[in-house]
């Protein structure tokens, strides 16, 4: 967790990544970030995140990116 | 047929009363037979195409979901004796497999939207460039029949199949109840484009009628009647003048004649969807909003997001994603991270997918240069936006600006609206030139030496019309206001006393009846006896 | 939906939509245009709906110099039997002929007398809308009403059955012209008192009868087809229903030999008597005289009309079986309605024959 905190608040040093869990139905990330977040995840945890990942659920918070990525890391 | 016919509202009427009525079951059908009607009272000819695209997307998805399905008993069946390598390999070889079916049938209906609507723009251009270089040739502009909402369609299906592709959705089993996917009369003119998770369930279940749902159905109709009908038609009157003869008017009338340009086709446009909206709503249909307010967007990025939202989300998920997520695009960042820093290097790939984006997004509204460098304006903006956000942040901190307050807003409403306006001298234009020429003429003679006539007489509307015309403009500030804030209009008319709601609604239609422009003309002395 | 709901909700429909079509109707008559045309096909056409049945026993039927030319008040003074004129300013074919089929519904007239000047001319139905469109907008509503709806549309690319249905769709635009007057004048209240007769004007003005004019020479005019078709169809349906048919021109300027002899040739191959007051032996027989009984080369002032109209009386009486009604009492309203027109006449008080 503490790896993604860094990640998030590298792209959006404005954002409460601990407590906010509404981050794309509030708007607060725009496709942008998550196009950036989503470059840095695959780099950095070595995963590929597919365009079919990029639903709301799978990014509203912080705990829910970690999940995907680690779902991802143990995929095929 | 068209929305505002006679016929249509036969046709509709019956429509609703035979789904209704029909076993529940069979509801489906019901609209698959209206939607064929539809589209073979347009022209019978082109529904050939709807059919090549039907079948071939729905096949396609089949063939993809069973190639899924044989990749995945493969795995399982060997579960225990494959490396987490090998069973990468097989996947990899089994999604090569999927992406040239994937590939096959885009290459099959973008190929077929492409050479019907693309194709005499292609040659024009080509046989110009020809001339350009020297060379004698020409290639021929064919006489080609564009069918009805083609580029609706093809992209609604295609969504589809990449959903599929994506394992996002499973692949219909039915063809016929995909046939109604496909062409589903209400979207089918305009859109919006709809998603299949969204659409499909609601297309093939079966609904109850519910009064209240009707009633707010057809509330949402009138309206986008009245948008249509009262404002649209009345404003390009306007509109065709000033684009006709813009070099007899100053900068200011041409202006004002591309704002209400934009009146024009945001109340033909969003009226169209209302109705469209409104009709499915009636049946129980829930399709998604295409407009949220866009004149009050804060930036160019935001008025997309607000503007013909079911494309610009298309683009976003099937072109923009794809794009800025793919391999090469996130080698490129790596090599402009090297180049240009951090910040500005992992910025550049996204930029560039962005004006590949808003690229498709200028010719799928037409085949004309002018698209072309309407959607390279509206992407290069976008991008600004991007650029400018941080300096602009630090410039608002500084002088204390607040960053939400009411005033700041108003500015970035105002600036975004201005640029929404040039960028449309480009897309009304018939070509780049007489653009330039009336952005020049624009801003060479803004203010006008005398106004004592009025700037807007004369053009064919007469003043008790132009008056109106500034009335229901009012009218409709007032309800998009309040739908920006979050009023809920039709439920608020809904807890009104009888007498109000009635009222309400007896001025909506006879506001559309007695201000719409439709019918043949009324000109007095047509009636004039004169001697015979 | 239960069933207690359900009837509320008709009854709310139902209810909605008996105030839509009141307020339609209210607003149609608002919208209705008051021009000339307008009033003058209305109040005509009630006042005919509105004749005692079965009275009329001579109707007129024709254009613009029918309608200044014949006073069936003048006839029912001298001769003693009724007529209406069911005539218009620029009255097409078409609208002749339902209105011969209409009249049928209401009266049993014994004579149908038609005006031969518009079966020399092509009528392009969108193009005369503006003259067609009052005429039938007119009309109480009925099924042969829906019949001439359907046969102009079908011979028009731009008129909807939509919008004579539902005329508010038609003068909608109106609304930036809508004065008091538009509240004022209720259209379907008014009602022509001159059986017809255009009405009590002074208009005069002497004209010029051409040196050549009226020549016998063996040329003949071409008649259209198109136009000619409705009055075949009048004679055929005059001649199922056992009424006579008789053709009469109205003096006029704009006339030739030519057309003469294509009238003739017509009325010989049905049979019908042919009266044409343009011969120069009737201008004599009549006392013609140019500079008092035209209004315009091709209308009859009052004066004028009153001479045609003695004459086409006599003939009528001469030559048909129509009674003398003057001392019944049923008919005590064709005498007050003379002396109204007499009265009007004398005191200049002009008008088109309704208020």
């Amino acid at each position: 967790m503490e790896e993604l905190l860094s990640i998030l608040e590298e792209i959006r040093p404005d954002v409460d990544f601990i407590n906010n869990e509404r981050l794309i139905d509030d708007k607060i990330l725009d496709s942008f970030d998550i196009i950036s977040l989503v470059g840095e995840l695959a780099s950095h945890y070595d995963i590929e995140i597919g365009v079919e990942n990029l639903v709301p659920v799978n990014f509203n918070s912080a705990a829910a990116i970690l999940e995907l990525v680690q779902k991802l890391q143990e995929s095929y | 047929m068209s929305y505002t016919s006679g016929l249509f509202f036969i046709f509709l009427l019956t429509l609703i009363v035979v789904y209704f009525v029909v076993p529940k079951r069979f509801q489906w059908i019901v609209l698959l037979l209206g939607s064929y009607i539809f589209y073979l009272a347009a022209n019978p000819v082109s529904a050939l195409f709807l059919v090549v695209t039907t079948i071939s997307v729905f096949y396609c998805a089949r063939w993809i979901g069973k190639e899924e399905e044989r990749f995945s008993r493969e795995v399982s069946a060997n579960a225990e004796t494959l490396t987490r390598e090998q069973k990468k390999h097989i996947r990899n070889k089994s999604r090569r497999k999927k992406k040239l079916i994937l590939i096959g049938a885009l290459i099959l209906n973008f190929g077929i939207l492409f050479s019907l609507k693309y194709f005499n723009f292609f040659a024009n251009s080509t046989t110009y460039l020809f001339n350009i270089l020297s060379i004698d040739a020409t290639i021929p502009r064919l006489d080609l029949l564009l069918p009805l909402g083609i580029s609706f369609y093809t992209f609604q299906s295609t969504g589809y199949l990449i959903d599929v592709f994506r394992g996002k959705v499973k692949p219909d089993e039915n063809i016929a109840k995909f046939a109604l996917f496909v062409s589903f009369f209400p979207q089918i003119v305009q859109g919006p484009i709809g998603r299949h998770d969204e659409l499909a369930q609601q297309l093939y279940g079966s609904h109850e009628f519910d009064y209240t749902r009707a009633k707010f159905g057809l509330q949402l109709a009138l309206w986008g009647l009245f948008k249509k009908m009262v404002i649209a038609d009345r404003a390009a009157i306007l509109v065709d003048e000033v684009f006709g003869n813009f070099a007899a008017y100053e900068g200011v009338t041409i202006f004002s004649g591309v704002f209400l340009y934009c009146v024009q086709i945001y109340g033909d446009f969003s009226g169209g969807i209302d109705i469209s909206r409104g009709m499915a709503q009636i049946m129980g249909i829930n399709l998604r909003e295409n407009f949220k307010q866009p004149f009050f967007a804060t930036s160019i990025a935001d008025f997309w997001r607000r503007w013909h939202i079911s494309l610009s989300e298309w683009m976003r998920d099937y072109i923009f994603y794809p794009l800025s997520l793919s391999h090469s695009f996130a080698a490129l960042g790596k090599s402009t991270r090297r180049v240009f820093g951090s910040r500005l290097g992992k910025l550049i790939p996204i930029f560039l997918a962005q004006l590949i984006t808003f690229l498709f997004v200028g010719i799928w509204h037409g085949a004309n240069w002018t698209f072309v460098f309407f959607g390279l304006y509206n992407g290069l903006f976008i991008i600004l936006g991007i650029l400018t956000e941080q300096p602009l942040n630090r410039f608002k901190g500084r002088h204390n600006i607040s960053l939400t307050g009411i005033g700041w807003r108003v500015v970035n409403v105002l600036i975004t609206f201005v640029l929404v306006v040039i960028a449309r001298y480009f897309s009304r234009a018939p070509d780049l030139v007489t653009a330039l020429r009336m952005l020049k003429r624009t801003a060479l003679t803004f203010f006008p030496i005398d106004i004592s006539g009025g700037i807007f007489t004369e053009m064919g509307l007469n003043e008790k019309n132009l008056q109106l015309l500034v009335v229901v403009l009012l009218v409709l500030f007032l309800v998009e206001l309040l739908q920006e804030r979050g009023v809920q209009l039709r439920e608020k008319i809904a807890k009104q006393h009888v007498l109000v709601r009635w009222a309400i609604y007896f001025i909506a239609v006879f506001s559309i009846l007695i201000f719409g422009m439709y019918g043949i003309n009324y000109v007095a002395t047509d009636f004039i006896y004169m001697g015979f | 939906m239960e069933k207690k709901k359900l009837i509320n909700t008709l009854i709310r429909i139902t209810g909605f939509l008996v105030i839509f079509v009141l307020l339609s109707y209210q607003l149609t008559l608002v919208f209705l245009p008051k021009q000339d045309q307008f009033k003058s096909a209305f109040s005509r056409n009630y006042a005919f709906y509105q004749m005692p049945k079965n009275t009329v026993d001579v109707l007129y039927l024709g254009a613009s110099s029918f309608i200044r030319g014949i006073n069936p008040l003048i006839i029912w003074n001298e001769y003693g039997f009724t007529g209406f004129n069911r005539s218009g300013s620029g009255q097409l074919p078409i609208t002749i002929y339902y209105q011969m089929i209409e009249s049928i519904e209401y009266q049993t007239p014994r004579v149908v007398v038609l005006d031969t000047v518009s079966m020399l001319s092509y009528y392009d139905l969108d193009v005369l809308e503006g003259k067609l469109r009052p005429k039938i907008d007119g009309m109480k509503m009925s099924p042969l009403k829906i019949d001439f709806i359907r046969e102009v549309i079908a011979k028009s690319e731009k008129q909807t059955m939509f919008s004579y249905l539902y005329p508010l769709l038609r003068y909608h635009d109106r609304w930036d012209e809508i004065t008091a007057t538009d509240f004022k004048i209720n259209l379907r209240k008014l009602h022509n008192d001159y059986a017809g007769y255009y009405g009590v004007f002074p208009d005069m003005k002497e004209i010029a009868i051409p040196e050549d004019f009226m020549i016998p020479q063996a040329n003949v005019a071409e008649l259209d087809p198109d136009s000619m078709v409705y009055f075949e169809r009048i004679i055929r349906f005059c001649q199922e229903m056992g009424i006579d048919v008789i053709l009469v021109t109205m003096p006029r300027d704009e006339w030739s030999y030519a057309n003469h002899n294509a009238i003739q040739k017509f009325a010989e191959r049905y049979n019908l008597p042919y009266l044409d007051y343009c011969l120069p032996e009737n201008f004599v027989r009549l006392g013609i005289d140019p500079k008092v009984d035209f209004r315009d080369g091709n209308h009859l002032s009052m004066i004028g009309a009153e001479k045609v109209t003695l004459d086409l009386g006599n003939y009528l009486l001469e030559n048909y079986h129509l009674a003398d009604k003057r001392s019944m009492p049923e008919y005590d309203q064709w005498h007050i309605d003379y002396r109204n027109f007499m009265e009007k006449y004398a005191n200049g008080d002009y008008s088109d024959g309704y208020e």
